[in-house]
């Protein structure tokens, strides 16, 4: 009797430490799981930023030269009198006869002929424009223009008769072949102190000897060839054109899918290292979830805040989730003040991660 | 606002780290409902060897007396053994042995008394068996409510947590649900071993009365004839 209660407590006893000893060790076991589940959460950048980012004009400037050169290589290798330098201006037209205007200004009042071979040299640079610019109406118009090039070598001597006329002409003629003429009209038209440019040209037209005399020194050559070899050129027209619009569209567009790639690994990091701190807590699974946060925050290089995040904008608050906006708010800004300092790329500091504005979707609940 | 008292995750939920963090009164009632707890694994573990154990040695005893040939040998050797029928039998025999002691016996009364003694030793040795039954009843029945006050209690003091952080964050909310939770678990925990025992002992129980009132009808029978002759 007393034995037997006895091993009954004995037993009872041991048997109960057992249990909870396991029970311990089992429920730390499967406490360690809930820390790994996160509630599903979207984090994202907003875009406005990775535009701001993509801003560097000083890149895309930068490939517009290397355009041009390819421009003038083969303009070199037909006409190697265009202009080896030149072809920089050559891209822009309107800027570099502004700095023309004055150097051939000087030369107008002794434009004189005697000064013809020493000062073309300066008159160059203007005169080389032109035929810059003239490659350029023609690639548009390629196939039907093809017979005007062919007037144009053989219109230098009416051209240099009638300088203004032609232009007229032209512009009358083929209004859709040369926008760079038309312009000259318009230039004419308009400005007086683009007047100066047209002084040039007409002085080009006027003092065409020097122009004249180059094409017609160079181009005797070369000019022949092409007018011999008209499909060459057009071949040579048509591979200028894809090379300057390919490069020029491609270069721009490279640099901002850069710096887009970078923001979207940015955007990645950030939000890896946010998301762990992003607990809704009490508030899975209420209206709550519906509210879209958005942060404005402005980091340290260091990777601290530097300012307290400030709430740029809500979306999905409705009258029945109203109540949830503060403290919605309140979980997304802790998450990122506990997980304060981020590891991010310091090179992505300037223009990427300074500034930027994350976005909390807390679930698809909602 | 960032000095949240954030629930630690790690082991959470163990039934130490439970207890440890429970209020006063949830501890006393865990505490109660745990001893509680043992002392039922005690009583279904030591009362059910012990029924397991009586069982058995009254079927021995009663093949064993009914094979015996002479009563009075019988009474004074294995009658004496320490079981149920044995009581029921020396309690016969003793009052057998009185009745018919005197010159003139009265055999309605001696059936009579010899009915009523054996009829009160059973009621005695029942009695004994299953004094602990009550214990198992006692627990089956109370733990629940005891393991529900003290839910109650820790879950009125975890929203008191609450108001007096104005906030209703899991992590505030988590441990005191947690551990007043627990008390509930540790009152089922007891509760549910003590009930079902108690119908299992009880049902055994009721199987040993049964035999030992056949018994007794057997003995009895037995005298009766005795007397008649």
């Amino acid at each position: 009797m007393e034995r037997g209660e006895r091993i009954g407590l004995g037993v009872a006893t041991v048997g109960h430490i057992l249990l909870f000893g396991i029970l311990s060790l089992g429920l730390v076991s499967r406490a360690k799981l809930p820390p790994l589940k996160n509630e599903p959460i979207d984090v994202v950048l907003v875009d406005a930023i990775g535009a701001r980012s993509a801003a560097p004009d000083s890149t895309t400037e930068p490939p517009a030269p290397s355009e041009a050169p390819t421009i003038a290589k083969p303009s070199e290798a037909v006409a190697p009198e265009p202009a080896p330098a030149e072809p920089d201006p050559a891209p822009e037209p309107a800027p570099v006869p502004k700095p023309a205007p004055p150097k051939p200004a000087p030369p107008k009042p002794a434009p004189p002929e005697p000064t013809p071979t020493p000062k073309p040299v300066p008159p160059k640079p203007a005169p080389t424009p032109k035929p810059a610019p003239k490659p350029e109406p023609r690639p548009v118009p390629k196939p039907a223009v093809k017979p005007t090039p062919k007037p144009t070598p053989a219109k230098p001597t009416p051209a240099k008769a009638a300088p203004a006329k032609p232009t007229k002409e032209t512009s009358a003629k083929s209004a859709t072949a040369s926008p760079a003429k038309p312009s000259k009209a318009d230039i004419a038209a308009t400005g007086d102190t683009r007047d100066r440019r047209r002084p040039d040209r007409t002085e080009g037209g006027g003092a065409p000897s020097t122009r004249p005399a180059k094409p017609a020194g160079g181009a005797p050559g070369d000019k022949p060839a092409k007018a011999a070899g008209s499909r060459l050129g057009a071949d040579f027209l048509k591979g200028i054109t894809p090379e300057k619009t390919s490069p020029g569209k491609s270069t721009k567009p490279a640099a901002a899918a850069v710096s887009a790639s970078a923001m979207q690994g940015l955007a990645g990091a950030i939000k890896r290292q946010v998301q762990p701190c992003y607990e809704l807590g009490s508030l899975a699974g209420t209206p709550a979830m519906s509210i879209v946060t958005t942060l404005r925050l402005r980091f340290n290089k260091d990777g601290t805040i530097a300012n307290a995040p400030s709430v740029a904008e809500h979306s999905g608050v409705t009258p029945g989730n109203q109540a949830y906006v503060r403290q919605i708010d309140d979980v997304a800004r802790r998450a990122v003040l506990r997980c304060a300092p981020l590891k991010l790329p310091a090179e992505l500091y300037d223009g990427g991660w300074e500034d930027i504005e994350l976005r909390f979707t807390p679930g698809t609940m909602g | 606002m960032t000095n949240l008292p954030i629930a630690p995750t790690e082991s959470l939920l163990s039934p130490i780290t439970l207890f440890m963090q429970a209020d006063l009164v949830v501890k006393t009632v865990m505490i109660g409902l745990l001893l509680a707890s043992i002392w039922t694994w005690a009583i279904i573990i030591g009362h059910g060897l012990k029924l397991k154990r009586v069982r058995k040695a009254s079927e021995a005893f009663e093949k064993d007396f009914w094979k015996a040939d002479d009563i009075d040998s019988y009474y004074d050797g294995p009658g004496k053994a320490d079981l149920p029928p044995a009581r029921v039998f020396s309690a016969a025999v003793t009052e057998w042995r009185r009745s018919t002691a005197g010159a003139t016996v009265d055999r309605e009364g001696t059936r009579a008394r010899l009915a009523t003694a054996m009829s009160a030793a059973v009621g005695a040795e029942i009695d004994k068996l299953s004094d602990r039954l009550s214990v198992l009843a006692t627990i089956g029945s109370v733990a629940p409510f005891v393991g529900l006050f003290g839910t109650v209690w820790g879950i009125m003091k975890s929203f008191t947590d609450i108001a007096a952080q104005q906030n209703t964050s899991l992590g505030v909310v988590a441990p005191g649900i947690a551990e007043a939770l627990f008390a509930t678990a540790l009152g089922l925990f007891a509760a549910i071993p003590a009930v079902i025992a108690y119908n299992r002992l009880a049902h055994v129980i009721d199987r040993i009365e049964a035999r030992l009132n056949r018994f007794a009808d057997g003995f009895h029978g037995t005298l009766s004839r005795e007397l008649e002759l």
